[in-house]
């Protein structure tokens, strides 16, 4: 097919047409790819007309940002100006007791619900813009592109980032919780940050380059019964001549997290910020469901950021729970005694068993790969990043997808003690901002929902149901994926289900050890 | 005025807690309902549907021909 490229006075007269037409559409293989993934057009939630003017409104997202701003704005100041006693201080109650095992609820159960609401995005975002909700043209940032060669990182900068986070959190014992100004410091910072990224670089770079919780709402999120925003009938995408979804149409900007949704196959990048639905000018993106898991089974691509993102995330929540652990504070202790650091947590020790334990998962699959590949199948050698076609990455993107049901689960239950040991505290930290003295005498001050050992238990319990998830996850990753390049159906399962069963008793045991060390 | 902005200050903080865990319900509620509206949804009009389409092709989207019947203007047979 020849194209015409027009000459340069008509693509500087007439841009956008031109762009478009340079690269015709490419239907080959559209089934294959997205036929999985694609959600029932039945599950849009937008067929509602009533549902689709309310978020169509231009006010629907500051109206989901404001709330979280201004409990954020309080935990900032409160964390300062109140008192210190972090159970009874807003600030860390409703941060650590609270927010934070609720954000993984919503992450399992919606994807990227949080995003759509989070208080250091919208802040920056409204900055960038200049206006809480109006369509506006020219905004206050410099407009930048994220240097190419780290966005190809994908999730491994926001990995980085999340790490380097919960190392302060673990330094300076913020979410233990401790005192409560480090909590507002620890949240002006993550504002700070966000506000000089909307500032520098153009749309959402910082929510889907650097914030510390996308790795973790991106992987954990894609176990999600939210499909996110996507094209109602791709044809339409195909030959869309304007892609206001991308550039922005008249009713809405074009999709600050760089997704779109004619190709959407996942909702790994959907923040769900509705902006594509306002700017679509034929109507043609919903927002849908799907059964929970979808997005960790269905996706024809996989990608290797993520799969190093998901170990790497399993490797720090393993970590978690082994500091836990008495032997590892004499480790932790010894090794500051020699290296002369103040104390825990051994920024070496730190790192250094986050990446081995990283290495162990995905040694584990090279295992597998080579104990199972078929021989007569000519791997490419390992390329680069993005490469997948190595025997290692055929068989380790698949099964790292495989494990985020349990990395999910792991991550969600060692919130659970917080949650159960402090949620109540809230009320008696609400009445004393309130100007009740008295309510560190409150009775809801002292009250646990349960106990410590029947805590262990919903840990054990959060853990098998990670596992189960994985499990079933694993069997159709393995069947769709791996089952084709192996020689033997019934070895690639088995050593790709009991590395799951062998993640989940890790975890589970890991648990109850904490609970014997305690 | 101390107590004045504590107060205010406070009903913000509670008001905002509760709207949103009213979004949450709200996000429940019609994720409900599209579920129990799916169910309910005849295949037949699907299937319909998709025959339509198939007659008059593919036209330009929110043309007479629209193969959608998600779009609220789409012509009822």
């Amino acid at each position: 097919m020849t194209v015409e490229v027009p000459d340069r006075t008509t693509r500087v007269a007439d841009p956008i047409p031109v762009t478009i037409r340079l690269r015709p559409p490419e239907r080959a293989g559209l089934a294959e790819r997205f036929d999985a993934s694609d959600p029932p057009p039945g599950l849009d939630i937008l067929r509602n007309p009533r549902i689709a003017r309310l978020v169509r409104n231009r006010k629907f997202q500051f109206l989901l940002i404001l709330p979280n701003q201004i409990v954020f704005w309080t935990v900032i100041f409160v964390g300062f100006l109140g008192t210190a006693d972090p159970g009874l201080n807003f600030g860390t109650a409703i941060t650590w007791y609270v927010w934070f095992c609720l954000v993984f609820v919503m992450m399992v159960v919606a994807g990227r619900a949080w995003c759509a609401m989070c208080p250091f995005g919208g802040f920056g975002e409204w900055i960038q813009r200049r206006t809480f909700w109006q369509r506006t043209q020219k905004t206050l940032s410099l407009g930048r592109k994220f240097p190419e060669p780290l966005a190809r990182l994908g999730f491994v900068l926001p990995v980085v980032s999340f790490l380097l986070l919960t190392w302060i959190e673990e330094f300076f014992n913020i979410a233990g919780p401790g005192n409560p100004a480090e909590t507002s410091f620890m949240v002006i910072g993550i504002v700070a940050s966000a506000l000089i990224f909307f500032l520098v670089f153009e749309r959402r770079t910082f929510c889907r380059y650097i914030c510390p919780l996308t790795s973790l709402i991106g992987t954990v999120g894609s176990m999600g019964a939210v499909a996110g925003f996507r094209t109602r009938e791709r044809e339409v995408c195909l030959t869309c001549k304007t892609k206001d979804c991308m550039r922005g149409g008249d009713e809405g900007f074009g999709c600050p997290w760089y997704t779109w949704p004619g190709s959407s196959d996942s909702n790994l990048y959907c923040g769900l910020c509705t902006e594509c639905f306002k700017s679509c000018p034929e109507d043609n993106v919903g927002l849908f469901l799907q059964k929970p898991l979808t997005s960790v089974v269905a996706p024809q691509r996989r990608r290797a950021d993520i799969a190093w993102a998901i170990v790497l995330l399993w490797g720090l929540v393993l970590y978690q729970q082994l500091n836990a652990l008495s032997s590892y504070a004499t480790a932790d202790d010894w090794l500051n005694s020699h290296l002369h650091f103040p104390h825990y947590p051994n920024p070496i020790a730190y790192v250094g068993l986050i990446v081995v334990l990283a290495l162990v998962t995905a040694g584990a699959t090279r295992g597998i790969g080579a104990l199972t590949a078929r021989r007569d199948i000519g791997f490419a050698h390992a390329g680069t990043f993005a490469d997948k076609e190595s025997r290692f990455r055929t068989y380790f993107l698949p099964i790292a997808y495989g494990l985020i049901p349990i990395v999910g689960a792991d991550y969600f239950a060692r919130q659970l003690p917080k949650f159960f040991r402090g949620s109540p505290r809230v009320i008696p930290a609400v009445q004393h901002m309130f100007g009740f003295h008295g309510s560190a005498n409150s009775s809801l001050y002292n009250v646990r929902l349960l106990s410590d050992p029947r805590i262990i238990n919903v840990q054990v319990g959060v853990i098998a149901i990670g596992t189960i998830g994985a499990l079933w996850a694993m069997w159709r990753i393995v069947n769709r994926d791996l089952i084709p390049v192996s020689r033997s159906a019934i070895a690639v399962r088995t050593t790709s289900l009991g590395l799951v069963i062998l993640s989940g008793v890790a975890a589970a045991w890991l648990y109850v050890a904490i609970q014997a060390a305690g | 005025v101390i107590e004045v902005l504590r107060v205010l200050v406070t009903a913000l903080v509670v008001g905002s807690l509760v709207t949103i865990v009213g979004y949450a319900l709200a996000f429940a509620a019609a994720a409900v309902r599209t579920l129990f509206a799916a169910r309910r949804g005849s295949p037949l009009a699907d299937e319909l549907d998709r025959v339509l389409a198939e007659i008059l092709g593919a036209q330009p989207y929110g043309s007479v021909g629209s193969p959608s019947s998600s779009r609220p203007d789409f012509p009822t047979l």
